[in-house]
């Protein structure tokens, strides 16, 4: 099998199985964006054109999503990713009982989310939940973490870093440790320290790593929707709206309110704004390492 | 003499095939909630009915997020023989053609106005039956109490409660407060989503219309609506009996921080099943300020229907006809403790223990049920109250902007459902 | 003297030591609470403040688990479907990651971007159309259904991308030089050296299908095709959520994927020494 059929013998199956399973039903959902989409008649629903994504960017709901979304993303992307790295740095410099200590701290993620943001709604309960409590105790004063959006939004940040360290630990670990030992022990013979150590030389070659979970995170991040939803109330009906992020208003509206051609629209505005973030970031951050 | 035994061995063996044949089993399937004492409810009936007509399986297939699960599967094509619509999704489905209509002799519209509570028929004003209630909870008819919490504060559990004041008292008296004055239980929780019915009910309590059946249109800048929200955002903070830094009431019930709370009657059960070890009773709304009678309402009832796409509707309608007939309602409501749609079936005599007896006091009031609806999209409505009652108690919204929203938001739902389907009749609501 | 102290390597080794324990504790004490509570009553589940040890610790939910549902059965269903997937999405990420890592052709780029941008569309946009796809295919209630439309992944294959470009170009070089397939240089050169990023995408793979909610719940309605994740949904009621159940249900559910974990981890370290060992 020649090499220069290799990859044509691997992406045209590949290809084909993205259009039929993902491209395929994308583009209906950018055509039921168009119309007033009625999930049990289909053939009857009323053509509208853009007036789904006219409304949208009137919708105090929707916007307030975007809005709550981006506040998500920012934290979790901004503070999470430097987490991680710090995480895996540790685990790098322990040689005994490493593999212990990254199944210990791998644990969470995998738990379900719903599991996890259901215990920790008890937790960071404002009047009798164990974080308020111990805060209290050090002297600072109790959040009232539930009840205003910013702090929900905030906590859920806070929750999905704790609950996905393992996931961004486990692959900045892999690439610190593809590091080659002699790069480093030749920089600290010529008198660098640990930080000039980490900085200019490992840092750098953890693009690869880095770009790739900056991204996944970053596309993950935008679509949070379990996390606030069952961190923000017991029930999917009591979400208050200053609550929403897009993907639960794109869940509610297109499973309750029945409003499959609306949702869509909502799909389609999330999907650009990832793309083009994403777009940014392949753009700037993509360095390419040969050896 | 030879072909003549191999033509009669032929011949029987056919007869006997075709016998078999004709006695082969048919399966239908049944989905409904995952809820246990649904699901055991029709598994019990199901039994009955295999009993009877052992040429039928049936299959019960409890589903989870069963909202989500029916509309994709009725979207693909691919839902199961019998299903439980609520009452407020049946005339989408009608107009949808998703469900088929009864066949006059297991049940008219006619013996539907007579036999069965008005909601039945209310709820889908149409000439031929398209689906039958099964026993349910009414949804706003009370308050769930904490039985020990009221022993502990020295207070009788009355079936019902004759006036606000009265509840307000209890209330009060059930409130517990720390050293610093902040709020460690609460007498009386409001946050749960069928609270926007009560709200309506209050609302009619007062003499007061949320919608006028001449133009169509719902309208919550009344005096009345504006007291009956009022009401809401005083238990936080004017009585102070909650406060939304205590838990919601469906979790507060459970953690013991909150004595009583406005909560569906479903709750009984699902903490029998649940929380055993806790004791929770049901009493009786008051009626409003000023009022003389509590209103209670059936606007969320639970139904079977058959699916159009069946491929066994003689079956289908078999087991249909079967729940409709006392014996088989009788063998639901001993699962799931509710009131069956058929009249005569509310007799103290089938509610006298434990799950059943706490319905008793409900009984006097079910023939002055009235029903609000069917306004099509009625769950959205619902929706949009309950959230921006939500955000009142949080202090998100002030009450006439609320107001003013319910109005603009219930109006924009239903002139989306009539847009869809012109020819739904509108509802003719009995003030 | 004690500047030096403090420099010194042993120091340092201790604090890191007593940092990562901090953030291993902080960790693992929630999941360990969800085992624990596994044997509580549902009272006791949703007390605040929480509990740690139960105070009359029973089996009852267990037994109610696997008395009135088929739990067994659904464990099952469900490592069949977590398998396949895991398994399939392994071999076709890290062949489509190895093509975009080391060969050049026209649209690479393009055709890369178009992948990535798959993981951004929201699943419960085009789940209805996939949906009446499926079943206008007969997939409905059967493994072929939940399996397929799950089994590449875009975001395996970039994972895949990024590690294999990190393997030496100058290998595969030599190993072309001497007359080997590109099949032969994927099983022999390929992945051994990617085994730490293979491990990792076997275990993400395997826990996002196994804890995947959305997809089966409209593909499955029969009950004993339920996965685990559906099984726990069923409980959470209209009238109420059994946190009983879901918590001794997801206590259960994340035992067989932390012995993927483990299993996958393994791999990962030995992985690991291979990239080590050949410089």
């Amino acid at each position: 099998m020649g090499t220069k059929y290799f990859p044509l013998v691997i992406l045209v199956p590949v290809l084909g199985w993205f259009v039929i399973f993902f491209f395929y039903p994308a583009i209906n959902s950018l055509r039921m964006s168009m119309y007033e989409w009625n999930i049990i008649d289909p053939a009857g629903s009323p053509l509208v054109g853009l007036s789904n994504y006219r409304e949208l960017f009137k919708d105090m709901v929707f916007l307030t999503s975007l809005k709550n979304t981006f506040l998500f993303v920012a934290v979790r992307v901004l503070l999470g990713i430097p987490i991680g790295l710090f995480v895996a740095v540790l685990l790098e410099r322990i040689e005994i009982l490493r593999n212990f200590f990254l199944g210990l701290i791998f644990a969470p993620y995998v738990a379900s989310i719903t599991s996890m943001s259901i215990l920790f709604r008890w937790l960071l309960q404002p009047r009798f939940g164990l974080v308020n409590k111990i805060l209290t105790s050090a002297g600072l004063p109790p959040q009232s973490f539930l009840s205003s959006p910013g702090q929900t939004i905030l906590a859920a940040s806070l929750v999905d870093i704790w609950q996905s360290l393992g996931y961004s630990a486990v692959l900045f670990l892999a690439g610190l440790l593809e590091i080659p030992r002699d790069l480093s022990e030749a920089a600290r013979i010529d008198g660098a320290n640990e930080w000039q150590v980490f900085f200019k030389i490992k840092l750098p070659l953890l693009a690869n790593v880095n770009l790739f979970v900056f991204v996944t995170t970053l596309i993950g991040a935008f679509q949070v929707f379990e996390r606030v939803a069952m961190l923000a109330a017991p029930s999917m009906n009591d979400v208050r709206p200053s609550n929403y992020v897009m993907a639960f208003f794109i869940y509610r509206y297109a499973v309750h309110h029945m409003r499959l051609g609306y949702a869509c629209a909502a799909a389609i505005v999330m999907f650009a704004i990832i793309f083009a973030f994403t777009l940014l970031q392949l753009k700037t951050l993509r360095r390419r390492w040969e050896y | 003499m030879r072909n003549r035994i191999v033509w009669v061995v032929c011949l029987i063996v056919m007869v006997t095939g075709l016998v078999a044949f004709a006695h082969a089993q048919t399966k239908i399937t049944i989905w409904c909630l995952g809820f246990d004492p649904h699901r055991r409810g029709f598994e019990k009936v199901a039994q009955l009915f295999m009993e009877k007509y052992p040429e039928i399986q049936v299959v019960v297939e409890p589903q989870a997020d069963f909202p989500t699960k029916l509309k994709s599967a009725l979207a693909a094509g691919e839902a199961s023989d019998v299903f439980t619509p609520r009452g407020e999704d049946i005339m989408e489905m009608v107009y949808t053609n998703s469900i088929l209509p009864f066949p006059d002799d297991i049940f008219t519209v006619e013996e539907l106005k007579e036999k069965c509570w008005p909601e039945y028929y209310l709820q889908a004003p149409f000439d031929k039956v398209y689906a039958f209630g099964i026993p349910d909870p009414l949804g706003d008819a009370g308050i769930v109490v904490n039985l020990d919490m009221l022993k502990e504060a020295g207070l009788e559990k009355p079936d019902r409660f004759v006036s606000m004041e009265q509840m307000l008292d209890y209330a009060k008296k059930l409130t517990k407060k720390d050293a610093q004055g902040k709020l460690e239980r609460a007498g009386l929780s409001a946050r749960e989503y069928n609270n926007q019915v009560y709200f309506w009910d209050f609302i009619a309590e007062q003499g007061g219309k949320f919608y006028d059946n001449e133009s169509g249109l719902f309208n919550y800048q009344t005096e009345e609506a504006k007291k009956a929200l009022q009401f809401f955002y005083d238990i936080y903070y004017t009585y102070e009996l909650d406060s939304t830094e205590l838990p919601a009431s469906f979790d507060a019930l459970a953690q013991e921080l909150a004595a009583m709370a406005f909560m569906w009657g479903e709750y009984i059960p699902f903490s029998k099943l649940t929380y055993p070890e806790l004791n929770f009773g049901f009493v009786i709304k008051p009626p409003f300020f000023g009022a003389t009678e509590p209103i209670v309402t059936h606007v969320d009832t639970w139904n079977v229907a058959v699916w159009s796409g069946t491929k066994n509707p003689d079956a289908a309608f078999k087991f249909v006809a079967y729940m409709t007939t006392p014996e088989a309602q009788l063998a639901f409501l001993e699962e799931n403790p509710g009131i069956p749609p058929l009249k005569e079936l509310a007799k103290p005599e089938y509610y006298q223990d434990e799950l059943h007896s706490w319905l008793l006091p409900l009984f006097e009031l079910l023939p002055k049920t009235k029903f609000w609806g069917p306004f099509g999209n009625d769950s959205i409505i619902k929706d949009s109250l309950w959230r921006l009652m939500n955000s009142v108690i949080h202090k998100e919204i002030s009450i006439d902007d609320a107001l003013a929203e319910m109005t603009k938001q219930c109006n924009e739902a239903v002139s989306v459902f009539r847009k869809k389907y012109p020819a739904a009749p509108k509802p003719e609501i009995r003030w | 003297m004690r500047k030096r102290f403090l420099g010194t390597k042993i120091f340092r080794l201790a604090i890191s030591y007593a940092l990562i324990s901090a953030v291993a504790i902080l960790s693992f004490l929630p999941l360990c609470w969800l085992f624990v509570s596994s044997f509580k009553i549902a009272k006791e589940i949703v007390r605040i403040p929480p509990t740690f040890f139960p105070e009359n610790p029973t089996i009852r939910t267990y037994r109610y688990l696997f008395k009135e549902m088929r739990f067994g059965r659904y464990f099952i269903n469900t490592l069949i479907v977590a398998g396949g997937i895991t398994f399939l999405i392994i071999i076709t990420s890290s062949l489509g990651g190895y093509v975009f890592a080391k060969f050049d052709f026209r649209f690479k780029e393009f055709i890369f971007v178009f992948l990535i941008s798959t993981m951004m569309i929201p699943f419960v946009t085009i789940m209805l159309p996939l949906y009446v796809m499926i079943s206008d295919f007969g997939w409905v209630n059967r493994f072929e259904g939940l399996i397929v439309p799950m089994c590449l992944s875009a975001f395996g294959m970039f994972l895949m991308r990024q590690f294999i470009e990190n393997i030496p170009t100058s290998l595969i070089e030599a190993a072309r030089m001497d007359g080997a397939s590109e099949w032969w240089i994927y099983f022999r050169v390929i992945l051994p050296l990617a085994l730490p990023a293979v491990s990792a995408l076997g275990i993400f793979s395997f826990m996002w299908s196994w804890n995947n909610l959305l997809w089966p719940l409209l593909v499955i309605s029969k009950k004993d095709m339920y996965t685990v994740t559906l099984a726990i949904a069923a409980l959470q009621w209209e009238a109420g959520i059994r946190y009983d159940v879901v918590v001794t249900g997801t206590a259960l559910s994340v035992l067989p994927v932390m012995a993927v974990y483990a299993f996958a981890s393994k791999a990962f370290i030995r992985g690991l020494s291979f990239t080590g060992l050949k410089y």
